[in-house]
């Protein structure tokens, strides 16, 4: 029993312009023209893994977080782990593999119902951020990122591996600062369906993780 | 006293037979036919969670407006498509780029839609609630209503043991009516497996033996398909541009290829062809006799065109009618829930 009581706390800050994202639906100031306001954040988190010595020493099981920046209690969780054991590192994917993919209906986090499944052709989306800014030429001035793909040359899963500093907690910072410079808001806003493109973008939202200072 | 004990036992023994609507049931697989694709351990079928996913088939409430459910275009009568109209029409009879299909036989389907876009049996219906000219609705709403309806919480409760609604169940269930829709008591099955006083008329022997050489290779018994994507020469509609395949893939070699359909019960899933554009099978006919276009990508198996007399083409059409089941189209199990 007492081994079971052992776990480690993990919290996700989604940062944005200084501070934690907040979702807030009454947007609407006046924006100047170079405004990027985020209105939606929402990422799956899955295989999560604890290494020591290159050794998986944990593997969460049925591991699927939906993270939403909207709902703070998705972004954090704890994991059960061996008491007294320091580990090196975290691995955690971007996404949802491909077999759970390809498998059907599913519950919890997984459940189509989530706003994170496409119907039109079959997947979930891995990465959301939506917001509105005056230098998209877009309908409403709005960008859309809805990353995903689980099929060969374009699958857009990503694996992160982050240190672990402390065995009781850790925190991991979403610097979402960093995708909205990296991404194309000018020529590129929005990218929705699986391809080169999501592909692409899903590797900068993966350099986005990180451990907080 | 002893003898009413026995005849007690007795009775409880044969009760124990009786099936709960919770019991699972095994899904049967016709003789000589392959294994199915869908993973039956992993959504046990059940006559409570049919008849929910039967309940759920008939029901508009799926739709934005409550007008259109899933029968609106899968009519059980006509193999579960929506006969007559060339293009599904949806909620406010707006009009989809294509011609809904047969669900028959989707157990041994590796994938969905005319062009594969879908992967599991389970996520197929997510695309019509979705589909702003068809249901132009949100599965989490469909979920809402279904969770505030007395009638659906006492149908979860039964089949799933809970009186909640969640996207898994939902899904789940539809799928396990939809497997059931199984066709395979034709005229062609009950010659195959040999009964008595069944046999092929001459005219369809013929046309048989037309079809094996001709048709076979795409169309492969038993389930008259081999479920490839095919470019089988259509010329392209300017009026929908439906690339097909190559939608899904964005690959060129997929360019106008869709799904080869399975043809039993063809005599009543016209019209015919990804966009409904044929609406008699002598149009089929002549379209492989003489209307391919030569794409780059057509079919090796139609290089050459498939030459049929006269004769020939009414045998042909005269096998294809005995892919018809009729205890299939008229089977209570499969029309609106009482």
């Amino acid at each position: 029993m007492a081994q079971d009581d052992w776990q480690m706390q993990i919290a996700f800050d989604p940062l944005y312009q200084g501070a934690t994202l907040v979702i807030d639906d009454e947007v609407d100031i006046e924006l100047d023209s170079t405004d990027v306001i985020v209105d939606m954040f929402r990422c799956y988190i899955s295989n999560i893994e604890l290494i020591k010595n290159d050794l998986v020493l944990v593997q969460e099981k049925d591991s699927y977080h939906l993270l939403d920046a909207e709902e703070i209690e998705t972004l954090s969780f704890t994991l059960d782990v061996e008491e007294g054991v320091t580990y090196d590192s975290i691995r955690f994917m971007i996404g949802v593999d491909s077999l759970t993919s390809v498998s059907g209906a599913m519950g919890g986090d997984l459940d189509p119902t989530k706003g994170m499944f496409w119907t039109w052709n079959t997947g979930y989306i891995f990465f959301k951020v939506e917001g509105i800014s005056p230098i998209c030429d877009t309908r409403k001035n709005r960008f859309v990122y809805h990353l995903g793909g689980y099929e060969s040359q374009y699958a857009a899963q990503q694996w992160v591996t982050l240190p672990i500093m402390s065995n009781s907690e850790m925190k991991i910072t979403i610097d979402i600062d960093e995708y909205i410079e990296k991404v194309d808001l000018i020529d590129m806003p929005n990218v929705m369906s699986p391809g080169k493109e999501a592909y692409k973008y899903a590797k900068i939202a993966s350099s986005i993780f990180k451990i907080s200072e | 006293m002893l003898i009413a004990s026995v005849a007690i036992s007795i009775y409880a023994c044969a009760n124990t037979k009786v099936l709960t609507t919770q019991e699972v049931i095994t899904f049967e697989v016709p003789d000589g036919w392959p294994q199915p694709i869908y993973d039956f351990t992993k959504n046990p079928l059940t006559e409570a969670k049919i008849e929910l996913g039967r309940k759920i088939f008939y029901d508009p409430i799926l739709s934005r407006d409550s007008t259109i459910s899933c029968a609106s275009c899968h009519l059980s009568y006509t193999a579960f498509t929506h006969t007559d109209h060339d293009l599904s029409h949806g909620i406010e009879d707006r009009i989809g780029t294509r011609n809904s299909s047969a669900l028959t036989n989707l157990a041994w389907s590796p994938y969905f839609m005319w062009d594969g876009a879908i992967n599991h049996l389970d996520m197929q219906a997510l695309a019509p609630i979705a589909h702003p000219d068809e249901m132009d609705f949100d599965v989490a709403l469909v979920i809402d209503r279904l969770n505030r309806n007395e009638s659906y919480k006492s149908a979860f409760a039964e089949a799933w043991g809970n009186e909640t609604a969640t996207g898994e169940r939902f899904l789940k269930s539809i799928s396990q009516f939809i497997l059931t829709i199984v066709t395979s008591n034709s005229k062609y099955d009950q010659v195959m497996r040999g009964e008595v006083g069944i046999a092929f008329t001459d005219k369809e022997q013929k046309g048989y033996e037309q079809f094996k050489a001709k048709c076979a290779s795409c169309h492969v018994e038993p389930l008259f398909t081999d479920y490839s994507f095919q470019n089988n020469g259509l010329s392209i509609d300017p009026t929908l541009n439906d690339n097909g395949r190559m939608m899904v893939t964005g690959n060129e070699v997929d360019s106008l290829k869709f799904k080869v359909p399975s043809l039993r019960n063809v005599e009543f899933s016209d019209p015919y062809m990804h966009d409904g554009r044929f609406r008699r099978l002598k149009f089929v006919m002549r379209h492989y006799g003489y209307g391919m276009v030569e794409h780059d990508n057509l079919a090796d198996q139609l290089k050459g065109k498939i030459d049929l007399s006269k004769n020939e083409r009414v045998e042909l059409i005269a096998f294809l009618k005995t892919l018809t089941d009729k205890e299939f189209l008229l089977n209570d199990k499969f029309s609106f829930p009482k």
